[in-house]
C-alpha cells in the first residue's frame, strides 16, 4: 500500500493550488456569491489550464480537493462542466460518445445530470418524468428538481420512466440524453440557496420534448442501474469536495489561532478543537483515497464509497462550525462564513448522509467486507 | 397578551417568505413601530421612560419574536439588554436610552472581543477609533469596549460601512465602524463585555431556544408530509429518534428557562448548542428545499451560527467551566 502520489501528481497538486490562489480572487468570491452566478470565465480557464480533464481521474480529484479548499462555490463551479458524463462513457453508444463527449472535451460544452423530481429528492425509483416512445423518437414529460447546471448546460443526462413502475419501482426506468435547446424544454434558475452560490441550480420542465431513439443510453428499463452505477463514481468526487471545503476551513482556523499568540494557540481547549479537525480530514481523505483507489482501478467498492462521501461531508460540516467558534464574531463577513454556507450542501447532494448510512448497513448486511 | 403582540407584529410588519426581513433589513418605521408598541422599553428604567418590566415577560416577548424573525428580537435584546445596562449608569445616557426606546435613535455596538481587530486613539475630550466588526439599528451612537477594557459611549462622528451579507441576522445592520474626533464618555470597565457574557444569559437562551423550537416544529410538520420510498420521512427510525431528542431537549429547556433556580450559563451553554443541532437537522431534512430561503430554514442555521459565534465561543465556554468549579479553570 502505497500513501504517496506521484510526483506528477504532486505537481498536479501544486498547478491546482497556485490556480486557485491566482484566479480565484477575493473579488471574484464575494462576486459570484452575492449575485449567484455562474462563473463562466474561470470554467474556460480551468479548462484551458489542463486543470479539468478526464484522462487522469487522479488528476480530477486533486484539482477538486484543492480548489474547494481556497473557495468551493468557485472550485465546484469550475470542475463541473463534465457533471454526468460517467454514464455515456460507460453506457452510451459510440454515436453519442462522439456526439456529445467531444463537445465537451474540447471545453465548448457543458452538461449536467437531471434525475431528482419535486416529489423525489433521494427516492430515485420515484420517478415519474415519463418518456413514450413514438415511431423513432421518445416524447418527454415531467420535471426535475435542483438540477446542477440545468440553466447553462447544452444537453442533459436525463433519467425518465418509460414504462409503468410495478412490480418493482426501479423497473421501467431508462436513460435519454436530451438537448437543452429542444422545444418545450424549459429551465427556471432557482435562487436564494444558503451556499455554493457561484453553482447554478434549476427547476427543469420538459413539455412534450422530442428526443431521437439514438439518444437512448444504453438498453431500456436499465436506468435505475445506470445511475446507481454513476452515483457510486460521483461520489468519490463529491467527498473529495468535502476533504477539500474542511480543510480550506481548517486552514483559516489555523491561522486564525496563530494569529492570536501563545494566549489562544496555547490553550489547550483551542488545541483539541484544532486536532480534531485535522484528524477528521485525515481520515475522511484517506477513505476518499481507499474509495477512489477501488474505482480508478475499475472495482469500485459501493460501501467504501459512501462510507468517504458520509464522513467527508459530515467532516466540512462539523470543520466549518468549529472553524467559526474559534473565529469568533470577527468572521461573520469573512471567507470562512462562505465555507460554512457552502459546506452544508455536502451532506445532502448525490445522496444525503442518511441515504449513505443506508448502502453502507445494507452491504454490510448482504455480508460484504469494507 | 405581549407575546400574543409579538406574533400580531410580526403579521402586519414583516413581509412574509423569502426570509422575511433579509432584504429590506429592520427600517426606522419598523423601530418605531415597535417601540410604539412598548417593545423597545419594556426592561429600560422609569428614568429613561421605560417599563421596568421583570424578566419573565421579556423572555417571552424574545423568544416568541424569535420564532418568527430572529433579528427583531435580537434588536429588542440590544436595547433591553445592551444600551439599559450601559446607558442607564448616567444622565447622558438615560436620555440617549431614553429616545432609543421610543424608537428615536439608533446605535450600534462592537460586540466584545479579545480578538477583535480595533484600534483606539483617545485623549480626554475626543476619540478616533476603527472597529471591525459592530451591529444594531442605527449609527446616533456606539457603545464600544476600548483595548484597555473601558466601556464608552461614542456619542457623535460615526462613519458606518455596512456588510451586503453577512452570516446571519440580516435585517440588522452590521459592518465597519469608525470615530472621528468623536466626543464619547467613559461608562467604566468591563461593562461591555459583562452584558455580553453573563449579563443576558437568560435573554440570549430565549432566542436561541425559540429559534431551536421554530426548526423542530417545522421539521416535525415536514417530516408529516414529505415521502420517501413512499413512506413519510417521520416513520423512519432514525429521522423520528433525532427530532425526538431534541424536542425533549427543547422542553426541558423551556422549564429550565421558566424556572430561575437553573443556572443562567447552563441554560445558555445547551440552548445555543440546541439551536445550531435543531437547525443543521432541520436544513437536512428538509432536502434541496431547506437550503433554499423560500423555505425559511436555512436562515435558522445561518442565525443559530452566529449566536454560537457572538456568545458560545471558546472564551464563554470559560464562564460555565467557572460555574462549575467555582473558580478560574480550564485556562491551560
Amino acid at each position: 500500500m502505497d500513501f504517496k502520489f506521484s510526483k506528477e501528481h504532486e505537481e498536479f497538486r501544486e498547478k491546482a493550488r497556485n490556480f486557485g490562489k491566482k484566479e480565484f480572487t477575493n473579488d471574484r468570491k464575494v462576486h459570484f456569491d452575492s449575485e449567484e452566478k455562474y462563473p463562466e470565465e474561470l470554467r474556460k480557464l480551468a479548462y484551458e489550464s489542463g486543470l479539468v480533464t478526464y484522462s487522469d481521474p487522479w488528476k480530477v480529484l486533486i484539482a477538486i480537493e484543492e480548489l474547494c479548499a481556497i473557495d468551493p462555490g468557485l472550485g465546484i463551479a469550475s470542475t463541473i462542466p463534465y457533471f454526468g458524463a460517467e454514464v455515456l462513457l460507460l453506457f452510451g453508444s459510440d454515436l453519442l460518445k462522439e456526439k456529445y463527449l467531444g463537445r465537451i472535451n474540447e471545453g465548448k460544452a457543458i452538461m449536467g445530470l437531471a434525475v431528482t423530481e419535486p416529489s423525489g429528492g433521494s427516492d430515485v425509483a420515484g420517478c415519474r418524468t415519463k418518456a413514450e416512445r413514438k415511431g423513432n423518437k421518445y416524447v418527454v414529460n415531467g420535471s426535475k428538481m435542483f438540477i446542477s447546471n440545468g440553466n447553462i448546460a447544452d444537453f442533459l443526462i436525463t433519467l425518465v420512466r418509460t414504462s409503468d413502475a410495478d412490480p418493482k419501482r426501479h423497473h421501467g426506468l431508462s436513460v435519454l440524453v436530451i438537448d437543452t435547446s429542444s422545444p418545450g424544454f424549459k429551465a427556471t434558475k432557482l435562487t436564494g440557496k444558503l451556499g455554493v452560490r457561484a453553482t447554478t441550480t434549476s427547476e427543469i420542465v420538459f413539455e412534450n420534448v422530442e428526443v431521437p431513439e439514438e439518444n437512448l443510453v444504453g438498453e431500456v428499463g436499465k436506468g435505475f442501474y445506470y445511475i446507481m452505477t454513476f452515483f457510486n463514481i460521483s461520489r468519490v468526487f463529491v467527498a473529495a469536495q468535502g476533504v477539500g471545503v474542511a480543510q480550506g476551513a481548517f486552514n483559516r482556523a489555523l491561522e486564525i489561532a496563530k494569529s492570536r499568540g501563545e494566549k489562544f494557540s496555547g490553550r489547550e481547549d483551542v488545541q483539541f478543537i484544532l486536532a480534531e479537525m485535522a484528524t477528521k480530514i485525515k481520515a475522511a481523505r484517506t477513505l476518499t483515497l481507499e474509495a477512489a483507489s477501488y474505482l480508478f482501478n475499475f472495482e469500485p467498492n459501493p460501501t467504501v464509497t459512501s462510507m468517504a462521501k458520509q464522513l467527508a461531508g459530515e467532516t466540512a460540516v462539523y470543520v466549518a462550525e468549529k472553524a467559526l467558534e474559534l473565529a469568533g464574531i470577527e468572521a461573520v463577513n469573512s471567507d470562512l462564513e462562505r465555507i460554512f454556507r457552502d459546506a452544508k450542501i455536502l451532506e445532502i447532494w448525490e445522496g444525503t448522509s442518511e441515504i449513505e448510512k443506508l448502502v453502507i448497513s445494507r452491504n454490510l448486511l448482504k455480508g460484504e467486507a469494507f | 397578551m405581549l407575546k400574543g403582540s409579538a406574533k400580531e407584529f410580526v403579521a402586519k410588519y414583516v413581509p412574509q417568505g423569502e426570509n422575511g426581513l433579509e432584504k429590506s433589513g429592520i427600517t426606522k418605521d419598523l423601530t418605531k413601530a415597535l417601540a410604539e408598541l412598548g417593545f423597545l422599553n419594556m426592561c429600560l428604567p422609569a428614568e429613561a421612560g421605560g417599563a421596568a418590566l421583570d424578566e419573565e415577560p421579556y423572555l417571552a416577548v424574545l423568544g416568541e419574536f424569535s420564532k418568527y424573525e430572529p433579528s427583531i428580537a435580537m434588536e429588542i435584546l440590544l436595547v433591553n439588554s445592551v444600551a439599559a445596562s450601559i446607558l442607564s449608569k448616567f444622565e447622558d445616557g438615560l436620555q440617549a436610552l431614553a429616545k432609543t426606546g421610543a424608537g428615536e435613535l439608533g446605535f450600534i455596538v462592537s460586540p466584545p472581543s479579545p480578538y477583535a481587530r480595533n484600534s483606539f486613539h483617545s485623549d480626554h475630550v475626543s476619540l478616533d477609533a476603527e472597529l471591525s466588526v459592530v451591529l444594531g439599528n442605527g449609527t446616533d451612537y456606539m457603545i464600544v469596549s476600548d483595548l484597555d477594557g473601558r466601556t464608552l459611549y461614542v456619542k457623535d462622528e460615526i462613519r458606518f460601512k455596512r456588510f451586503p451579507r453577512p452570516l446571519g441576522f440580516r435585517a440588522l445592520q452590521w459592518g465597519k465602524a469608525e470615530a472621528k474626533k468623536s466626543q464619547y464618555e467613559s461608562v467604566g470597565k468591563g461593562m461591555l463585555e459583562e452584558a455580553f457574557s453573563s449579563g443576558m444569559s437568560r435573554a440570549v437562551s430565549s432566542i436561541a431556544l425559540g429559534i431551536a423550537e421554530t426548526a423542530i416544529d417545522k421539521t416535525i410538520e415536514y417530516t408529516k408530509v414529505r415521502k420517501v420510498f413512499n413512506t413519510p420521512l417521520k416513520d423512519f427510525g432514525p429521522v423520528a429518534g433525532a427530532i425526538s431528542r431534541m424536542k425533549v431537549e427543547a422542553e426541558l429547556l423551556r422549564s429550565g428557562l421558566a424556572a430561575q433556580s437553573v443556572d443562567a450559563e447552563i441554560l445558555r451553554h445547551k440552548a445555543l448548542d440546541l439551536a445550531l443541532d435543531a437547525s443543521r437537522t432541520a436544513v437536512q431534512y428538509h432536502g434541496g428545499y431547506g437550503y433554499f430561503e423560500a423555505f425559511g430554514i436555512e436562515k435558522l442555521y445561518r442565525d443559530s451560527m452566529v449566536m454560537k459565534m457572538m456568545f458560545g465561543g471558546v472564551d464563554q465556554d470559560l464562564l460555565l467551566y467557572r460555574k462549575t468549579f467555582r473558580s478560574d479553570s480550564g485556562i491551560i
